[in-house]
């Protein structure tokens, strides 16, 4: 199990007592401390290796950056921290961030104060969060003992959801605490190939379903995420025996929906990917420029990807909600069935299925 | 005056004013004047020499030669020949003798006339040889660029050299604004990179065949396979983007294919198309296809698709079809053409009836 400790922990005096400071110190007592405040050029001079315990100044909660030529499920992200030391080689954090370095957002109480002002203005409106999209959900869970803060807030909650997404097996602090099934727990998944080669911090595909079935066990509801799927040769018989792997080990019943994406990338991701593993070779397959500006497989291939996928889930649970992350209409349609009309509906879909009201 | 009599000549030390450079600030340079036997100069190593190309151009059936053949980049050699036997050598060479090695640090147009002139000896300025090698080469640094602009290899070169003994930063701060570069790390690794380049693309480089572009890229492939990538661009007359285009299909096939780049420039269809009576341009557009056809096999599939549908609808020649973009959902385009109201209505009719023909439909929604 890969339990990320940094070699230096530096920290903004502004949150020298908070209790998110207080944990990690107490996680990790032999970690070097340093206490200095941490500006943008600083950050560029650190490495993975180094953890930053910040103040975050802005706005915690933020609208996933969709695009407007795909079908966005109109996810929420909480800005827990930036950055992820899993070093998956597709990671869009090498192009979207400009720093290596982990920051960990300490100001928890002001995140939660934000979250609960915003939940009490909208009270009809659902709130789908998640914490995945500028690190990995849980990495740093084991330091920062957040979960137990923000899982049993969201549990309080009328009309919001937190979704935690990883790649670890950290889910020790998840056990015992108050959900009240308002915390989903989802697993990136992916063909054992590409969990070799692409994702080699990562744990394997059995640890993440073993981490997911303990979950399970405390009545957590699941989620499952295979994006980015990577086409190669041979990739059908892999991804099947990760479908396989997933039912064997989790009961469909416990999962509020899976979802299909292929591999994606900004253009620029490109170059980091040549720079940084020389060996992977995900690149190299036929990429068009999607009418987002992101290189993606032709239509056609994206469409077959799905389509199959989508048979060899339903063929072991026939009612797995399934949706695909930023796709047209048209690949919906033929790959799943059928197409929410728009994000709007598409949101309606997902919201619904957090309250528990839609099968599809 | 100096002849080919070699007359002897009085050993004086002479004083030279140092310029410019910041870690010799000041310094002044003795030396001593006297003749020296041609037989003594190294010619096959010459660490002081900046100029390039120094040597002739070069053939990859010829290795680099010693430094009496180098006379490539030495033009007008004949004219200084003669105004050197009609007038004598006015400025002695510039060299340092060491262990009875003689390394030239200036003037070696004047050594190359002289030999040609049939001397034996030379009259030189000779720096003792106790002084440090980082010292004399900034010297001799100091007067090429005196002289000269240097050249985008030349500057490669001198990074090059310079980063055996002087610090990278104090190099980027202090040298690269002397060699007319920015003093930005990026220029620092990007210039020096190129000295790595093999010796034909470099001369192809320093003589404005190549773009140092190309040979940035070049630089991302194996040493091993560059010269054969190289060659095989060279053959034909591709654009510079074209360039970067083939290199990068070439690249990425390999790295894909997990083939090598010799297996991938040895293709029997590539050699065939290579070797066929068509002109260098229609080579060139039948290679970059094949590239593009083995990158892209899917793409390339759908648009020769859709190109022979398009071609059972009999489009009027004023009439184009274009598909959505790289085939992704969006729209298809037409382009319509028209001179006059009467050309236009005709056109407008024949897109009327086209879109109710069952085979235009089929086609638009395969």
């Amino acid at each position: 199990m890969p339990f990320y400790l940094p070699e230096k922990i530096i920290i903004d005096p502004k949150v020298r007592s908070s209790a998110l400071t207080e944990n990690i110190i107490r996680n990790a007592p032999s970690i070097p401390v340093e206490y200095r405040r941490v500006d943008k050029d600083s950050l560029n001079h650190l490495t993975c290796k180094d953890l930053v315990i910040a103040h975050y100044q802005g706005n915690f909660y933020k609208p996933c950056p969709g695009t407007l030529h795909y079908l966005c499920c109109q996810y929420k992200i909480l800005n827990i921290g930036l950055n992820c030391p899993l070093a998956c080689t597709y990671c869009i954090l090498q192009s979207y961030l400009d720093h290596p370095a982990m920051v960990v957002h300490a100001n928890v109480e002001e995140m939660l104060q934000e979250l609960d002002a915003l939940f009490s203005q909208y009270p009809t409106t659902i709130f789908r969060i998640g914490t995945g999209e500028f690190t990995d959900s849980l990495v740093l869970d084991p330091l920062s003992e957040l979960t137990k803060v923000i899982v049993p807030s969201f549990a309080n909650q009328k009309n919001a959801f937190l979704e935690l997404k990883t790649k670890t097996t950290n889910v020790h602090n998840l056990q015992g605490l108050e959900h009240r099934g308002k915390t989903i727990v989802a697993w990136s998944l992916n063909s054992p190939r590409v969990v070799r080669e692409e994702e080699p911090g990562a744990p394997s595909i059995e640890e993440r379903l073993l981490a997911a079935q303990k979950c399970q066990g405390w009545g957590y509801r699941l989620a499952f995420h295979f994006d980015p799927v990577i086409f190669y040769p041979g990739w059908e018989e892999d991804y099947q025996k990760t479908i396989e792997l997933l039912f064997t080990m989790i009961k469909p019943s416990a999962i509020t929906w899976i979802s299909l994406g292929c591999f994606r990338y900004m253009p620029k991701l490109k170059a980091a990917i040549q720079e940084k593993f020389h060996r992977s070779r995900i690149i190299y397959e036929e990429f068009i420029q999607g009418l987002d500006g992101k290189m993606r497989y032709l239509e056609v291939l994206r469409q077959e990807i799905y389509a199959k996928m989508a048979y060899w889930i339903r063929q072991k649970a026939p009612h797995c909600f399934l949706y695909l992350c930023m796709e047209s209409p048209k690949v919906w349609r033929n790959s799943l069935g059928c197409a929410p009309f728009d994000n709007r509906e598409f949101q309606a879909w997902l919201d619904q299925r957090c309250q528990g009201q839609v099968t599809r | 005056m100096y002849d080919n009599d070699n007359n002897a000549v009085e050993n004086n030390a002479v004083e030279v004013k140092y310029q410019e450079h910041l870690s010799v600030n000041d310094c002044h340079i003795p030396f001593t004047s006297r003749l020296i036997e041609l037989k003594n100069f190294d010619f096959h190593h010459q660490p002081y020499i900046i100029r390039y190309p120094c040597r002739p151009p070069f053939r990859s059936d010829k290795p680099a030669g010693p430094i009496e053949e180098q006379t490539g980049s030495f033009v007008h050699l004949e004219e200084l020949a003669a105004s050197i036997r009609q007038y004598g050598l006015f400025s002695p060479l510039i060299v340092q003798e060491n262990d009875g090695r003689v390394f030239i640090i200036h003037g070696v147009r004047r050594l190359l006339a002289c030999q040609s002139l049939g001397w034996t000896a030379i009259p030189c300025q000779d720096i003792p040889s106790a002084m440090d090698f980082s010292l004399v080469y900034q010297f001799s640094l100091s007067i090429f660029l005196s002289h000269h602009k240097p050249t985008i290899m030349e500057q490669a070169g001198i990074i090059q050299r310079l980063k055996v003994f002087l610090a990278e930063d104090v190099i980027i701060q202090d040298l690269l604004p002397r060699i007319g570069l920015s003093p930005h790390r990026k220029v620092f690794d990007r210039i020096s990179g190129l000295a790595e380049l093999e010796e034909e693309i470099a001369y192809d480089l320093s003589e404005g065949v190549a773009d140092p572009q190309l040979g940035w890229r070049l630089l991302k492939l194996p040493s091993a396979s560059r010269l054969l990538v190289y060659r095989f661009l060279r053959q034909l007359p591709f654009t510079l983007s074209q360039q970067f285009e083939i290199l990068e299909y070439v690249q990425e096939i390999a790295y894909r294919d997990g083939v090598s780049f010799e297996e991938l420039l040895g293709q029997p269809s590539l050699r065939e198309i290579l070797a066929s009576d068509r002109d260098l341009r229609q080579k060139a557009g039948l290679v970059r296809l094949f590239f593009r056809t083995g990158r892209y096999p899917r793409l390339t599939a759908l648009e020769e698709e859709f190109a022979a549908g398009k071609k059972e609808l009999h489009l009027p020649e004023r009439l184009e079809l274009y598909p959505p973009h790289n085939f992704e959902h969006g729209n298809y385009k037409f382009e319509l053409k028209f001179a006059d109201l009467a050309e236009l209505e005709q056109e407008l009719d024949f897109l009327n009836r086209l879109v109710k023909k069952k085979n235009f439909k089929d086609y638009i929604q395969s």
